[in-house]
């Protein structure tokens, strides 16, 4: 309460707390801003969450500290919007609790110490048992030259064997279902697609909550769309969609087979298109005579009348698009289903025009960068670990020794957990990622985590879940205080400034490596790797050739001045002083990456869930995000005291009412949610947007992943999330907490 | 390895990287540093077509228009709204909920809400001190920041809990429409920050406000006030239809409202000394009367945010009822002390404690709250007036018994069929009776009836287990009085 004496009128229009609140021009083009955090001068950054790419404009003091921000209306990704976690972006940075000293066993010590330490037990570890016995755990959530220095100073210069990220949870199918299908890991579309379209078919996607920005492009179609969404769940994008297919979970390979064996029957395959530019159509003609509507569609629970509009649908439009996200990343055959989708544009001929395509809605803001340069699932670049050809073309690139590239690769994450799990893997090295609250099934993975010699995190925070069970944590800068480069979704890198200072001791990840590097007595193999522009350029020569050369982009400048540039852009592509176009496609010329060039048709049959619902067990529990105002583990938005206010306070499980009233549960009563894993609490809101004998509980809170199930898909080795048997029980009445 | 003349060495790049991670970004030297370029409207021309291009005319007011149609609950307006205000941690003046279908219709819709900018604004007639002001040129309802005085009278009274109070300054805040930004041609923060352009602003004729709202009845939304009330110049429209049984999503939840313990003991201590004053004849009763009146009336200070300021709560007498019972209570409290010291009879003062106790009635009632219609506060405050001061007297004379023991019995008969009405605009009232406050519900019943019961045995007794339970009615009837509000989320 402020006191001050009052002034002698009756009324008092103006005074210290009326001006509190005036608002002044901005200048730099920001319109109005509060008087109190008027900028001096104004830099750009992608925003530092999701995969939509988001450019921002930080408002800077007098000392070049952020004070606010706006969305950027002249990037072409988001044209002046933001999603709440955008607009909270610089909250966090500015968080009581974060990390400010290497912290050992939960004491401070200074830098030195941390480093003696770190290599001291990595390096013992692999003396001892070999450089398998060694892993690191990444994220889509730093930059792409971190992310590359990462993984190379990590199997290059450490000689770690076994690297993933906590892109395997979300991306990890893409990846794998466009190698197969396309040749490369090549998201072929443009966000002006979604504004092209006539048909949007959104499979396991809402990215009304999800990417709220993209949404837009989707109101913008002045096209009048069919929007079609396929989701167990009525979400806000079912709500918002033409056509809301609710399907059974974990039925959408099955559907997809039947929607494409009806197109055959109705005739719509452009048959010019399949002859010309795919592989393998005729196995699949013959492969779908297994999956009639008639015989196999009831399984999917949707109805006859919904499954021909969606056909007639894709039939009619010229431009048909498909998108797809976690709900089929994230299941037990999802490369197939991922791959039934893009037979789909294949076999339409809906693909390299505009409005078309089959697109995968990336998760993390930097996910595409780590599908080319983590140096984890393939060598950096989109290489071969097994082709000496492209180990020579990398060693020389990066400047480093050609031995010291493995030929193999290492785990993935599963393999990495289970490997630990069996007492195999001893150190393991976390960065910027939250597995104890991520991972599937975990209690099993923190378990493990408990068995390794050695476990260092590398975080903003050192109380996230993960932070928690560390030997070592490393202090590192977040978004906005360290610069590089993001890729989004549509292949559009764009550069992030440095705008605010780290607190205390803290490091950009980018430091922390090169003095990892020093200490580990490899820093001569990294002696050019001086600043992220300098590894930027290294990427450009890494790349030369391939489906992602950049080798045309001159430097951050260009990214700045483009408002972002797609990946390809090789050398030569645009003149000097020209610019690329702003939103480019793949595949316009038909040709694709696999050596023939001819996109292939890739089907298997469908597989049960691994953990189908029985009478123990009845309900299938779906997870997913829960608000726009939440990312992933929370340790960045649960900093924020406005995106608080923008999701419920405690977990939710929805329910239908239906089965609550069955089981004596009302709205607000407190439940178990038991499954086969653990049991966990949660207070239950009775909603008919889930399905009978269907559950949902958003990803967000730490408990969730007690319940999910050990699983991945074969192919990409992805989780799969969105499936596992539960059954729900009362524990007490109303919670108004 | 590193070798022994390397500890010099690797500090060294300690030092030299954390300079560089201390250092201000190159990056921003080189690039932010734009020319001051005010050709740049933020969005662009983006939405140009989402704001009027004229001031309302005559009789017309800016109004919210927000097409449900296109709100997808990515809550970019409620951040929006804080960062570009600059407003405090967990501040914003706008809000998101939601509806939803019932148990057996899968539908749900995201709302977006902000002040309602009503044509007859609740808060601005409750406002004892004239804090707030409805623009006459565009009808925008600011609130004066400097004239506040904290006493969140405004925020009982809007019925779409759109005012808030602010701990940190003692005062409330709300939305202003950002009309500095109107005034400078560009859109209010939600209207610019909508990815979905959900949010305009219309010129909207005045006079139509209390007609029929989009969805068939005459409210905003479903479960929201009567919109006669307020005449709020939002309109939310839509295609599509609404179906059957929508209601808000935090309908079956209420949170219990604020306790507000300043106003419970000032209530209590007015009321008990109205009482005195009317069954009390002798000085010494009336003394107490008006030691007690003035220690309720001085409760009420510690309500406010800015005491400093009050001295301005008259100015409101017109139609704020709170600025009446201030007055009210001022003329209360030395009619008191003049009867006791004799000057003028007692039943004056008993008349003007009445006319105080109807003015606080007129407080609660004059809210549109369910909880607190007319009859229901008039019932608690005047029962309390009458039973309190007869259990009080009866302490001294024995006679008066019988009348408190009766008085105190008929209280509690008024009180108790709360749980049994079948008035639906009092259900969310009852939850919160059933559920959170039941246990200080039941207590409040057995306080109260046991006090009744004892009054002829041990009237001491009887009247402090008595006055208990009032304490608790009146805890109670700040914290079942569920608000009318807009949709909220979960």
């Amino acid at each position: 309460m402020s006191a001050g004496i009052p002034a002698i009128t009756l009324r008092e229009w103006t005074g210290p707390l009326t001006s509190e609140l005036v608002l002044q021009p901005g200048r730099f083009g920001l319109g109005m801003v509060p008087g109190a955090r008027r900028p001096a001068s104004v830099a750009r950054a992608v925003c530092g969450y999701c995969s939509t790419g988001c450019g921002l404009k930080i408002h800077l003091d007098d000392s070049g500290s952020a004070v606010n921000l706006t969305a950027d209306p002249s990037y072409p990704v988001n044209r002046g919007m933001a999603c709440p976690k955008g607009w909270e972006a610089l909250t966090p940075l500015a968080a009581s609790d974060r990390a400010v000293t290497p912290l050992l066993d939960g004491k401070p010590v200074d830098w030195d110490c941390a480093m003696q330490m770190f290599c001291g037990r990595f390096r013992r570890v692999i003396e001892e048992y070999g450089g398998e016995a060694a892993a690191f755990l990444s994220t889509g959530q730093i930059m792409s030259e971190e992310m590359a220095f990462l993984g190379v100073l990590a199997k290059s210069g450490m000689g770690i064997v076994h690297g993933d990220g906590n892109t395997r949870q979300c991306m990890a199918t893409a990846v794998a279902a466009y190698k197969q299908s396309f040749g490369f890991d090549s998201p072929p579309y443009t966000y002006e697609d979604f504004e092209e379209s006539d048909v949007l078919v959104f499979v396991g996607s809402n990215p009304c909550i999800a990417h709220p920005i993209l949404w837009q492009r989707v109101l913008n179609n002045r096209r009048r769309p069919e929007i079609v969404v396929i989701d167990p769940r009525l979400t806000e994008s079912a709500m918002a969609a033409t056509l809301h297919l609710a399907i059974r979970p974990k039925t959408d390979l099955l559907f997809l087979y039947c929607l494409a064996a009806q197109l055959i029957r109705d005739g719509c395959v452009d048959r010019a298109f399949v002859e010309a530019h795919t592989s393998g159509f005729e196995e699949f003609a013959t492969f779908l005579e297994d999956y009639r509507p008639e015989d196999r569609l009831r399984e999917t629970g949707i109805d006859r009348e919904s499954f021909e509009a969606l056909a007639k649908a894709i039939a009619g439009g010229k431009r048909v698009s498909f998108w797809w996200t976690m709900g089929v990343n994230q299941g037990h055959e999802a490369t197939r289903t991922a791959q039934a989708i893009i037979n789909l544009a294949l076999m339409t001929g809906n693909i390299g025009r505009p409005g078309t395509g089959a697109n995968s809605i990336t998760g993390q803001c930097n996910a595409m960068g780590s599908r080319l340069f983590s140096n984890t699932t393939n060598l950096t670049g989109g290489h071969d670990f097994a082709n000496p050809e492209h180990r020579r073309k990398v060693a020389e690139a990066l400047r480093i020794p050609g031995d010291r590239i493995p030929e193999v690769q290492g785990f993935a994450y599963d393999r990495i957990v289970d490997e630990i799990a069996e007492g195999r893997i001893r150190a393991l090295w976390m960065i910027g990622t939250n597995g104890a609250h991520s991972w599937i099934q975990q209690d099993r993975f923190r378990e493990a985590i408990r068995k390794l010699d050695f476990f260092c995190v590398q975080d903003m925070y050192a109380n996230t879940a993960s932070a928690q069970l560390a030997h070592l944590v490393l202090p590192a800068a977040g978004w906005g205080e360290k610069e590089g480069t993001f890729i989004n979704s549509e292949r559009r890198i764009g550069v992030s400034r440095k705008v605010a200072r780290a607190p205390g001791q803290a490091l950009a990840d980018f430091h922390i490596f090169r003095l990892i590097a020093h200490y580990w007595g490899c820093g001569r193999m990294f002696a050019e790797w001086t600043s992220p522009e300098a590894v930027f350029e290294m990427l450009k020569a890494v790349t030369r050739g391939q489906p992602c050369d950049i080798g045309g982009i001159a430097g951050y400048d260009m990214l700045e001045e483009c408002g972002g540039v797609q990946w390809p852009l090789r050398e030569g592509d645009v003149a000097p002083g020209e610019r690329p176009a702003t939103h480019r496609r793949l595949f316009a010329d038909g040709r694709f990456f696999t050596p023939d060039g001819r996109a292939r048709f890739v089907q298997e049959a469908p597989r049960s869930v691994p953990e189908p619902v029985c009478r123990e067990y009845p309900f299938v529990l779906l997870t997913g995000r829960g608000t726009s105002a939440q990312w992933h583990t929370q340790t960045r938005t649960g900093k924020s005291a406005i995106l608080r206010k923008l999701h419920p306070a405690s977990l939710l499980l929805d329910i239908h009412p239906l089965d609550a009233r069955a089981r004596g549960i009302a709205e607000g009563d407190r439940v178990c949610v038991i499954s086969r894993r653990a049991e966990i609490e949660a207070t239950a809101r009775l909603t008919a947007t889930v399905q009978r004998m269907q559950v949902f509980l958003p990803m967000h809170d730490p408990a969730v992943n007690r319940l999910t199930l050990q699983a991945v898909d074969p192919v990409s080795r992805q989780p799969a999330f969105k499936h596992c048997a539960v059954r729900v029980e009362r524990r007490k009445k109303l919670n108004f907490g | 390895m590193i070798g022994t003349s390397g500890v010099e060495q690797r500090t060294s790049l300690v030092d030299l990287l954390l300079a560089e991670q201390a250092a201000r970004g190159t990056a921003v030297d080189r690039f932010s540093e734009w020319h001051d370029d005010a050709a740049h409207a933020p969005a662009g021309d983006f939405y140009r077509r989402l704001i009027p291009l004229t001031k309302p005319g005559p009789g017309e007011q800016f109004g919210f228009e927000v097409n449900l149609d296109r709100c997808t609950g990515c809550k970019a307006c409620v951040a929006a709204c804080h960062a570009l205000n600059g407003l405090d941690d967990d501040e914003s003046w706008r809000d998101v909920g939601l509806l939803t279908g019932d148990d057996y219709t899968p539908w749900h819709q995201t709302v977006t809400t902000a002040c309602h900018h009503c044509a007859d604004p609740a808060c601005a007639a409750g406002c004892p001190v004239l804090a707030y002001h409805k623009e006459e040129s565009t009808g925008i309802v600011r609130h004066l920041d400097d004239q506040c005085i904290g006493c969140s009278y405004c925020i009982l009274k809007c019925p779409y809990d759109v005012p808030k109070y602010n701990k940190k300054r003692g005062i409330v805040r709300k939305c202003d429409m950002c009309h500095q930004r109107l005034e400078a041609g560009e859109a209010p923060a939600c209207v610019q920050s909508c990815p979905n352009e959900a949010i305009a602003i219309r010129i909207v004729p005045a006079a139509e406000l209390s007609g029929p709202a989009p969805f068939g009845a005459v409210r905003l939304l479903p479960g929201a006030v009567d919109s006669s009330y307020t005449r709020p110049s939002t309109r939310y429209v839509s295609e599509r239809a609404m179906p059957e049984g929508v209601a808000p999503a935090d309908g079956d939840r209420p949170k219990p409202e604020h306790t507000h313990p300043p106003l419970v003991a000032m209530l209590i201590l007015t009321q008990f000394a109205a009482g005195l004053a009317c069954f009390g004849r002798d000085p010494a009763t009336l003394w107490l009367a008006a030691a007690t009146g003035a220690a309720g009336a001085g409760a009420s200070v510690l309500h406010l945010g800015q005491p400093l300021k009050a001295f301005r709560c008259f100015l409101g007498w017109r139609r704020s009822w709170l600025s009446r019972e201030i007055l009210a209570f001022g003329g209360f409290v030395p009619a008191l002390a003049a009867a006791a010291a004799g000057w003028i009879p007692a039943a004056a003062a008993g008349v003007a404690g009445l006319v105080s106790v109807y003015c606080s009635v007129m407080v609660y009632a004059d809210t549109h709250r369910p909880f607190w219609s007319f009859p229901r506060v008039a019932a608690k405050f005047f029962g309390t007036t009458v039973a309190l001061a007869l259990t009080a007297l009866a302490c001294v004379d024995a006679t008066l018994a019988t009348p408190a023991m009766l008085a105190a019995l008929a209280k509690l008969a008024c009180e108790a069929p709360i749980l049994a009405s079948q008035n639906p605009s009092l259900r969310r009232s009852q939850v919160l009776l059933r559920h959170p406050l039941q246990t200080m519900h039941a207590a409040r019943f057995v306080a109260g009836l046991s006090g009744a019961v004892l009054i002829a045995a041990a009237p001491v007794a009887g009247f402090l287990l008595f006055l208990a339970g009032e304490v608790m009615e009146r805890i109670l009837f700040f914290r079942a009085a569920a608000a009318w509000k807009m949709p909220g989320g979960l």
